[in-house]
């Protein structure tokens, strides 16, 4: 740890799905010194315990094997260290499999595994008030499946003092996994809430990897005119008194400008005083995003105490979603389109009526389907139009009769009817509670290739 | 005058619950944004998506006003049996707010 050195950390994954090649890329040419890579949205978790029960030895990110073969290697052929939470529902399985994978090449390296955000027991122990309910999680219609506590950046730090080059956990708070490095590396008291605040809003910058180098943004001719191809991670260069450089990598697409870091900094707060993580609440209000060539240099942040209790997101298996579509062209496609919608609806809400189903929606895509009434009255009639019926039922049988009732229009509805398509799927509904920290016990294991 | 021709907007969502970001392009906007895109007038457009309480957050280190609405995503990602569950279209939504 030298006074006065800059931190370079890189952003490898924002979602399961991410694409690696950016991470690659990160590694090749971003010159850092932390990769952080973020696998796990709201409903992930869930759906990766589901598979741990189908096979105990999966239940971590599918992208794991690729991300032993390529990804870590580079990353420690550069003296890059890389954190994630890809561990996801198996973060024991995930240390093993990547030792496994990589002992022949690169034996020795220190892997830490990251548990305790598995709150399941405490769950069925405690039965605790749900957030969204208002009632016990024993009262929630379903079978409950996971619970799992966010965790922050504290056993990272740790994991990283003991020498840790590749850090895996579960659901390790997306910030959390830039804070710990940033942490760890400046010295800086988990404690010392204004320093979590600071490198938090980095993290904040940085973990929905492309958001903020120009993606979900350009609306012609509003915004300026770059390129969507060859898209770059983002990474930080930051200084020891917690301000930074927002980056992206030279010779790609995108935009990195004041503009895309101002919109990143509002995504999915709620109060910019008081944006809630495990390590701190941070506070937004006077954060300044200023351009200085090429990139964005943030400063301003501050925090205050974390919050006493840590988020849980509990999983529950609630039922079907029976989904089927049509399609409409050419004139009197809307009316077509539409008298289709009334007769479908006759037959599916006599399944509402009689309780079979418990909530269904009649969309025509391409007309309302997506601000429904709040839709503005100024659209021109359409060429073409899809008619779209969602319905959610316990019984996978209804859900597939729902679908079914769409297709059919194919054969007795208004001329013309098209294109069917349906799905039935299984809904792992997600719901939050809160868990004391004294009842989380988080752990660091090292493993070695 | 809309809000897309002196900001722009980005949504996002936690559970059920919608945010969606204006920023101002230039302080003067910024201004405009604080008198003229209020809860009342937010409310109003967004009323047939939003079910719950919805509250406007002040960020002048950025221009920008953040609007938290409670109740707006049919249960949230999980459970919604919209065609956008996460509601990023929201974003597109308040851009067409007249100002003027």
């Amino acid at each position: 740890m030298v006074e006065g050195h800059t931190v370079r950390i890189g952003c490898g994954s924002a979602y399961a799905d991410d694409d690696l090649e950016l991470a690659m890329d990160m590694l090749e040419r971003g010159d850092i010194d932390y990769l952080a890579m973020d696998s796990l949205a709201e409903r992930t978790l869930g759906l990766a315990q589901l598979r741990r029960r189908l096979d105990p030895s999966s239940g971590f990110d599918e992208r794991l094997p690729e991300i032993a073969e390529r990804v870590l290697p580079l990353a420690l052929d550069r003296g890059v260290k890389v954190i994630g939470n890809m561990g996801a529902a198996n973060p024991e399985g995930a240390g093993e499999f990547v030792a496994k994978a990589m002992h022949l090449h690169h034996p020795g390296v220190r892997i830490a595994v990251i548990r305790g955000d598995d709150v399941l027991q405490f769950l069925k122990d405690e039965d605790p008030t749900i957030e969204e309910t208002g009632g016990r999680a024993s009262a929630l219609d379903g079978e409950i499946v996971s619970a799992n506590a966010y965790l922050g950046c504290e056993s990272i730090v740790s994991a990283l003092a003991d020498g840790a080059q590749i850090v895996i956990g579960g659901r390790i708070a997306d910030p959390s996994l830039f804070v710990g490095p940033l942490a760890y590396e400046f010295g800086w008291s988990v404690t010392d809430w204004p320093a979590m605040g600071r490198a938090t809003c980095i993290a904040h910058l940085l973990e929905c990897g492309v958001y903020v180098t120009g993606g979900n943004y350009a609306d012609p001719p509003f915004t300026p005119d770059f390129s969507l191809d060859s898209p770059s991670f983002p990474l930080a260069s930051v200084r020891p008194d917690g301000s930074a450089r927002i980056e992206k990598l030279s010779a790609t697409g995108g935009l990195m400008s004041s503009m895309t870091c101002k919109l990143q900094l509002g995504y999915e707060i709620h109060d910019p005083r008081a944006y809630l993580t495990p390590d701190v609440s941070a506070d937004f209000s006077n954060v300044g995003l200023v351009e200085e060539g090429g990139g964005v240099i943030v400063s301003g942040a501050t925090g205050n105490e974390r919050p006493p209790r840590l988020k849980v997101l509990v999983g529950v298996r609630q039922g079907y979603i029976g989904e089927g579509q049509v399609s409409f062209a050419g004139p009197g496609a809307l009316e077509r389109a539409q008298l289709a919608r009334a007769t479908v609806r006759r037959k599916v809400d006599r399944l509402l009526d009689n309780g079979d189903i418990s909530e269904v929606r009649y969309d025509l895509l391409g007309l309302d389907s997506i601000h429904g009434a709040a839709t503005p009255s100024t659209a021109p009639s359409p060429y073409e139009l899809h008619l779209r019926v969602a319905a959610r039922a316990s019984d996978a049988k209804v859900a597939a009769k729902v679908a079914l009732a769409v297709e059919h229009l194919q054969l007795f509805g208004p001329a013309g009817t098209s294109g069917h398509r349906r799905l039935v799927r299984p809904v792992l509904a997600m719901y939050t509670t809160f868990v004391d920290r004294s009842r989380v016990s988080e752990a660091v294991q090292m493993l070695e290739t | 005058m809309l809000v897309r021709d002196i900001a722009c907007c980005r949504a996002g969502d936690k559970g059920d619950v919608s945010n969606v970001v204006v920023v101002a392009l230039q302080p003067e906007h910024y201004q405009l944004l604080l008198q003229r895109l209020t809860v009342d007038r937010v409310r109003e457009h967004f009323a047939p998506l939003v079910k719950g309480e919805i509250k406007r957050f002040e960020m002048p280190g950025i221009g920008a006003v953040n609007f938290v609405m409670q109740q707006a995503l049919g249960g949230g990602v999980s459970r919604s049996l919209a065609i956008d569950p996460h509601g990023k279209s929201r974003a597109s939504l308040m851009a067409t707010i007249p100002i003027s």
